[in-house]
Parts: C-alpha cells; sequence; structure tokens
C-alpha cells in the first residue's frame, strides 16, 4: 500500500471541526502547529511567525468547508500555509519598504563584520524575502521551480536564478 | 554555453541546476568537462551541496506555548465563514478583505465619515439659510456617541439646538472629533492588524477626508461669523 492509499490520520477530526467542532480543530492544530510555525518563520522571519501562523490557522478554520478529501489535511494546510505566508511576507514587504526604505536597504546590505559565520536560521532570515522565499520552498518544502514561479508570479527561470542566488549567498554566509 | 576553460567560471551560475537535476542533456555533460579542469568551480559545487544537505536539515520549531487560546478566540462559527478561498484567482491580498476585523472597523469608519458629512452638509444647510436648526437625528448617530453642543449664530438659530454666537469654532469641533474619533478607530485596528494595506488605504482616506473637512469646516465658520 502506497502512502498516498493509507487513510488520512486527521479524517474524523476534519470532519468534526468542519461542523464547528473547535475541539477537533485544535486537535488539528496540535499535530500540525509545528510545522506551520516552522514555515512561517522562515518565509516571514521570526518576528512575524507567530501572527502569520495563527492567521494560517484561522483561514484554514474558515474555509474547512471546502475540504473534500482529495488531498490529505496535511497537504490540503500546508499549501494554505504557503498562500498565507507569502501575502503576508509581501504585505510586510511592502510596508517596509514604503514606511523605512533606508532600514530594509540597510537590512538587505551585505555584512560589513569579518564573523559572518551563522546558522541557518539566521542565514535563511537575512536574505532578501524574495530569496528566502525561493530557497524555502524549494529546498525545504520541496516546490518545483514550476510551482514556485506559479505561487511568486515570477518566471521559472527567475526561480532558478533566485535559488541559485540565495544558496551561493547562504554558502558565503554560512562556510566562509 | 560550449565553453570549458578553466578560468571560464560563467557555468558557476548553472550549479544549482546541476545539483537539483534540472539541466538539459546537453548542457550535463558540458558542465562536467568544465568541473573535470575547474576547481574553483567543483570546490562551489561542493559547497553548494552542503549548503543544501544543511538548510533541509535545519531543525523544525515546536508551536510556541499559549497560541492556541489566541487563535481559538478567533474562530467563528462555521455557518458564518467563508468559503472561497481561492487566493490566486481572486488576487493575492483579496482575502484581507475576509477580515472581519476589518470589515468592522471599515464599516465603523465609513459610518462615521458618513455621519460627519451629515453634519457638515446640516451646518451647511443651516449656514445658507434654509433651514434655521440642525436636525434632532445628529443626538442620536452613533452609539454611546455624546453629541457635543452644536451653536449656530442666535441671528440664524430656530428651535431647541439654537445658541448664542459667541463661539465661532463649534461646528469644527463637531467635525473634527467626528473624524478624529473614525482616525482613531482605524488606527487602534491598524495597530492590531498592521499587515493590511486595505487598512492603510483605509487610514489614508481618512487622512485626506480630515483634511477636506477642515478646510471646509474652516470656510463654514467663516461664513457663520456675524
Amino acid at each position: 500500500m502506497t502512502p498516498a492509499l493509507l487513510p488520512d490520520p486527521d479524517e474524523r477530526d476534519v470532519a468534526r471541526a468542519a461542523q464547528g467542532d473547535t475541539d477537533a480543530f485544535q486537535r488539528l492544530y496540535l499535530a500540525h502547529a509545528g510545522r506551520v510555525y516552522t514555515l512561517a518563520r522562515r518565509i516571514v522571519g521570526r518576528d512575524l511567525a507567530d501572527d502569520a501562523a495563527q492567521d494560517v490557522f484561522v483561514h484554514a478554520w474558515e474555509h474547512l468547508a471546502q475540504f473534500r478529501g482529495d488531498a490529505r489535511f496535511s497537504t490540503w494546510l500546508h499549501r494554505i500555509a504557503v498562500n498565507v505566508l507569502l501575502r503576508h511576507a509581501e504585505v510586510a514587504r511592502r510596508i517596509t519598504a514604503r514606511i523605512a526604505p533606508v532600514l530594509l536597504d540597510e537590512l538587505h546590505a551585505p555584512a560589513k563584520s569579518e564573523d559572518t559565520r551563522m546558522d541557518v536560521d539566521s542565514a535563511l532570515a537575512r536574505l532578501a524575502a524574495g530569496l528566502r522565499e525561493v530557497v524555502v520552498l524549494h529546498d525545504l518544502e520541496g516546490y518545483a521551480h514550476e510551482e514556485i514561479a506559479d505561487l511568486l508570479a515570477i518566471s521559472i527561470s527567475a526561480s532558478k536564478m533566485r535559488l541559485h542566488r540565495g544558496r551561493m549567498l547562504m554558502r558565503e554566509w554560512l562556510l566562509q | 554555453m560550449t565553453t570549458s576553460r578553466e578560468d571560464d567560471h560563467s557555468w558557476q551560475d548553472r550549479l544549482s541546476e546541476y545539483l537539483d537535476g534540472t539541466l538539459t542533456s546537453a548542457e550535463v555533460p558540458a558542465l562536467e568537462e568544465h568541473l573535470n579542469i575547474c576547481e574553483y568551480c567543483r570546490g562551489a559545487l561542493a559547497d553548494l551541496r552542503t549548503v543544501v544537505d544543511r538548510i533541509q536539515r535545519d531543525p523544525a520549531d515546536p508551536a510556541p506555548p499559549g497560541a492556541w487560546p489566541r487563535i481559538a478566540r478567533r474562530l467563528a462559527p462555521q455557518s458564518l465563514a467563508s468559503t472561497v478561498p481561492d487566493y490566486r484567482a481572486r488576487g493575492r491580498f483579496a482575502y484581507a478583505f475576509e477580515s472581519r476585523t476589518l470589515r468592522r472597523i471599515a464599516t465603523a469608519a465609513s459610518f462615521t465619515l458618513t455621519f460627519v458629512s451629515g453634519v457638515w452638509l446640516g451646518a451647511a444647510i443651516c449656514a445658507s439659510g434654509l433651514v434655521g436648526s440642525l436636525p434632532v437625528w445628529l443626538h442620536f448617530g452613533l452609539p454611546g456617541f455624546t453629541p457635543p453642543v452644536v451653536r449656530i449664530p442666535s441671528s440664524m438659530a430656530r428651535g431647541p439646538l439654537a445658541a448664542d454666537s459667541t463661539d465661532d469654532g463649534p461646528l469644527a469641533r463637531l467635525v473634527a472629533q467626528g473624524v478624529e474619533q473614525a482616525l482613531a478607530d482605524a488606527e487602534r485596528a491598524f495597530r492590531a492588524q498592521p499587515a493590511t494595506p486595505e487598512l492603510q488605504q483605509v487610514l489614508r482616506q481618512l487622512a485626506v477626508k480630515r483634511k477636506r473637512a477642515h478646510a471646509r469646516v474652516d470656510s463654514l465658520s467663516a461664513k457663520l461669523k456675524p
């Protein structure tokens, strides 16, 4: 039996939550919160991750009626999470660009310190949002460039270029 | 791209694609030929493998403690939930309008501005001499709203709202209070939910309307002076 044919472990709770059972939805939350919060931290950054992850679950709750069971709940939730988090990231980017473009430039400026070694978390956070989103979606979430291009409304070649640029920057920060 | 010179690192931009197996079958042997003679690109490729490996081993976070109660408070009954989640079809920002908080604030702001506009219109009518007093419903415009004392020149005043003509800026204060209240409501909502471009738009529109309202009231106050 392939994994795709295994019963969805969330099936019962999804059905109950769709009827308005918040206890069932809390169980779904507990089962998937770690992955959603991790994805939120990687896409929108640690400062915004909590609020963004909360929005993911609220939107999932509001749209549970649309879940048809064609895919696993975890897959469906993940797709919602990516959409909501990318929107958060873009809004945050626009607000920052509008309010403090100088600050934004400073944030994305190359480090002047000699000691630029850092961990993966910090390096991801340091990437410009456009690069970080592609690196996270491709290398951590397993999305193909075609899917990333569709999600971010960019070309496939731009997605490939951003991935390579992001990796090269992380190489510089992590290894050199 | 056919070069394989040792000092030509133009292949370096394609190393990620090579690593991911997305180069064409014609490109792979050309890049491998270059790798055979270019230590720099071999090193970059090895580094990229390490980076990707480290990224993929980045540990997941546990959910923050105490997050569930905050989410639970935001869960509406399913019967009230929206059923249109296709963000891509509707635009990436469309779902912000599904926010109940935003809708409430936008409605409140619009209502307040409409109310304020009514105040100004009523005052303008009074000032024009067509009607001698402001309408009574002004006092009951908003829940919990305590109407300020409206003073208009005694020469124009008729009815229960009539007052003296000593204060030349009461209408300005009335209009300003309404607009300022709408702004305060919107700003509170903005602080609670900052990542909402539509709310920013509401704030900008309110700011513009405030400016216009003050300009109109200044003009009206000048007319009301005896």
